[in-house]
């Protein structure tokens, strides 16, 4: 059938102009479809590709519920180091989160043997926060979480919104910015503990302003060279992360983009590895770690727990566990010392998904 | 669909209790101003308005949803189902009965689809939901494409540049979720 004839037969053009229609509709329909298919939802699963030591992962295996994608695990014991991975090993890079407040706490138990500071030392003395409550603050209460202020500080700006929404870091302000939501903070309950990583990004930020220099520079001097760390790195802005930089996960199975945490940077900006990690903690055990007394427990928390400078403190099977949890948007990580009997288990994932339990209960297992 | 749609961005930039008060106030202020009469003349006016009822429902329903898991679900269901609806019914007020309607409602469901995408706990979700939606969207894109040659561009011929200018934002926004969600 032609046009011509379609012009002459009426029956025949709307025959015509109706297949047309249903091909166009067809063709809409499967480009849905088609469409649908693309952007499945293909959600990750742990891998099932196991290095290392075959029987620590499978002892830690049914307390990985929640990881989605890589797992690298190490265990210390006195002066053996083992490792296990699922899908990763040693060398694998992992944003450790807030165990980077360990590295922090540190830092200021470092800096008070160095006679820098003291625990009384105010915070207001350290960076230009005068005339606001947050001055009167100790760097032991902020190091400690008693120091009454809240956990970040500020509700999400409009920016900050659209980018947890996408899923990467919301944590992109300046030390300008950081200091103008340490201004406008309350204190509430100031003594008692209340988790808060504006406490220990002031106080980051006020032990490098003492030593005149970046908390990155700060780090890397202190402990991480010392330490022989070669393989963690603190990036500040989104530059410093290595192109290659992994993405996690969500514990919805969304991928999140790699954390870059500018002024946060001393209360969850640290990316290490197993390998790293397994240094620090041998460090910590046999005592020649810059900054030992932060492990010290000093106050009650609550529930059974104690707090250290950052370090949590609890007994768990007649054992005194020393340990410490970190996430962002994409990644968990534990370290949990046994400091008695000379052990310790650090779990990094790149999962969402807390690992502190698993790596308290291989801790607690270990003999 | 746009105050729906208005208050979905307001919320995803603002979290939902004020982006969702935002999309019913700016409804509000529009019904108000199209109203005409006494003061209780125009309140009727406005009660009766289907975009009005519409942000309300919409509103409420993503609140208590908020309250039990996440506004998005909401969010999402709505922007679906107002264009299944809309496609395949051709009367009453949830029929969509010119082209603008039915382009607008088709991309809040793209929208919705790319909000599901991004939000939707996948790992707990089975995927046959995901192609269940896409089922959904795709009978009432045939479904569209079936009538689109039988109806007009907008079905009234008042109020052409308004329901057009309209029209276009609903688009950009649905774009905006789309381009978040996926970018």
């Amino acid at each position: 059938m032609t046009g011509d004839d379609s012009h002459g037969n009426p029956r025949g053009g709307r025959c015509q102009a109706s297949s047309a229609r249903i091909v166009v509709a067809a063709a809409v329909g499967v480009l849905v479809v088609l469409l649908g298919v693309g952007f499945m939802p293909r959600p990750p699963s742990l891998s099932t590709t196991v290095t290392g030591d075959r029987d620590l992962a499978a002892q830690i295996r049914p307390d990985l519920r929640g990881a989605l994608d890589v797992v690298s695990i190490a265990t210390v014991d006195g002066n053996s180091t083992h490792y296990a991975g699922f899908g990763a090993d040693e060398t694998t890079v992992y944003e450790i989160g807030s165990v980077t407040k360990t590295f922090t706490s540190a830092s200021l138990a470092d800096a008070i043997s160095r006679g820098e500071v003291t625990a009384d030392t105010r915070i207001g003395d350290l960076l230009p926060v005068s005339g606001t409550p947050v001055a009167d603050v100790t760097l032991a209460e902020l190091a400690s979480h008693r120091s009454g202020l809240p956990r970040v500080g500020t509700s999400p700006t409009v920016r900050e919104n659209l980018l947890l929404l996408t899923h990467q870091t919301a944590s992109t302000q300046s030390l300008d910015d950081l200091l103008a939501v340490a201004r406008s903070a309350r204190l509430n309950n100031r003594g008692r503990y209340l988790y808060s990583s504006l406490g220990t990004a002031l106080l980051g930020e006020g032990l490098a302003s003492v030593a005149h220099t970046d908390y990155r520079r700060l780090m890397q001097l202190r402990l991480l060279e010392p330490l022989g760390m070669t393989s963690t790195t603190i990036p500040i802005t989104g530059s410093d992360l290595p192109t290659d930089a992994s993405e996690g996960y969500g514990p919805d199975g969304q991928r999140h983009k790699p954390w870059a945490t500018h002024a946060w940077a001393s209360a969850g900006g640290m990316r290490s590895t197993a390998s790293d990690m397994a240094k620090y903690a041998t460090a910590l055990l046999d005592g020649s770690a810059p900054g030992m007394d932060a492990l010290t427990p000093r106050w009650d928390q609550g529930n059974g727990l104690q707090v250290g400078y950052a370090w949590n403190i609890v007994q768990q099977e007649g054992k005194t566990v020393t340990y410490h949890g970190g996430a962002t948007g994409g990644f968990c990580a534990a370290i949990a010392l046994d400091r008695a009997n000379q052990r310790a288990v650090i779990v990094l994932s790149n999962t969402k998904a807390p690992v502190e339990n698993a790596a308290i209960r291989l801790l607690v297992g270990m003999s | 669909m746009i105050y729906v749609v208005l208050a979905i961005i307001a919320s995803m930039a603002l979290n939902a209790p004020l982006g969702m008060a935002i999309g019913f106030l700016i409804a509000l202020i529009v019904a108000l101003a199209q109203s005409q009469g006494a003061m209780w003349e125009r309140l009727r006016q406005v009660l009766g308005m289907g975009y009005v009822r519409a942000i309300t429902a919409f509103a409420v329903a993503s609140l208590v949803i908020d309250e039990l898991d996440d506004w998005k679900i909401a969010a999402i269901v709505w922007l679906i189902a107002a264009f299944a609806v809309g496609a395949w019914r051709t009367d009453g007020q949830l029929g969509a009965k010119d082209r603008w309607t039915l382009l607008t409602r088709f991309a809040a469901a793209v929208a919705g689809l790319a909000m599901a995408w991004l939000n939707l706990n996948w790992v707990t979700t089975p995927t046959p939901i995901w192609f269940m939606l896409i089922a959904i969207v795709s009978a009432s894109a045939v479904r569209a494409a079936l009538r689109w040659p039988n109806i007009q561009w907008i079905e009234h011929a008042r109020a052409t540049k308004r329901r057009t200018v309209g029209a276009l934002a609903s688009l950009l926004m649905c774009a905006a979720i789309v381009s978040v969600s996926v970018v």
